[in-house]
């Protein structure tokens, strides 16, 4: 299998971010390792179908959103409770740097459900475009907005945000000025 | 190709940014602006902080045989 060194370099250069994005999604290094893995080998066998010039990352996180949601039906399947085991998946995550300092966004973000998820991440995180992360997980760009929205106000709600003492006295006045 | 960090931020820092519409906000509206704020400065830290650290070798092994394929099976 070859592929030319700068598309190889780029795979190299987005390989954090697919990293980054799996472990937030999944909540566990090691599930998100093999889903990258998968990504990464997928890309190369299909690397033919790649359109040189367009948007790799968006190419990459729709293969990896696509296993990401072959699995989890998989899963489905053995397992009824999703949120439960993802939940339990956290709490018995290695301890990997600074990892544990976001326990508490961590543990708002699983309660999301997947879609919202997702959405959330791809948008406010990764910083792709709302059609981008529209095509990634195919549907309508209405949708995606409509989920970003249901997850941020269900973060603001689990990280109580929306109490006055943890935004500050300064900020909330001049929120409200 | 995007050859960036991130794919750039169009989500929810924009939503804060100072360069906001000129309709004037409701104070419901702007405080909701703030708690956006918030859950994307808190994402992109937890965020970030992934995208730092280092990548596994299995991923750098398994890109790096491409390039001992292309000096064995040069096309």
């Amino acid at each position: 299998m070859t592929i030319e060194p700068a598309l190889r370099d780029s795979l190299l250069a987005a390989t954090p971010n697919l990293r980054a994005f799996a472990v937030s999604l999944t909540g566990s290094f090691d599930r998100a390792d093999d889903l990258v893995q998968d990504t990464l080998l997928r890309a190369l066998s299909h690397i033919d179908r790649f359109e040189r010039g367009t948007n790799l990352y968006a190419w990459l996180f729709t293969i990896l959103r696509n296993l990401f949601h072959s699995e989890y039906r998989k899963r489905k399947r053995e397992v009824e409770d999703v949120d439960g085991t993802y939940a339990a998946r956290l709490k018995t995550a290695p301890d990997q740097g600074s990892w544990l300092d976001f326990q508490d966004f961590r543990a708002a973000l699983a309660k999301l459900p997947a879609d919202q998820r997702e959405a959330l991440l791809l948008v406010g995180a990764q910083g792709f475009s709302y059609e981008d992360a529209a095509n990634i997980m195919g549907c309508a760009i209405g949708t995606v907005k409509s989920r970003v929205n249901r997850a941020r106000m269900r973060l603001a709600a689990l990280l109580s945000l929306e109490n006055v003492e943890d935004l500050g006295t300064d900020r909330l006045m001049r929120a409200i000025a | 190709m995007t050859t960036k960090k991130n794919a750039g931020h169009s989500g929810l820092g924009a939503a804060a940014s100072p360069a906001q519409k000129k309709s004037p906000l409701s104070p419901r509206d702007r405080l909701a602006h703030v708690i956006d704020a918030e859950i994307g400065k808190k994402m992109r830290a937890m965020y970030d902080d992934l995208l730092d650290q280092p990548i596994p070798d299995r991923f750098v092994e398994l890109l790096k045989k491409l390039d001992d394929g292309r000096e064995n099976n040069p096309q």
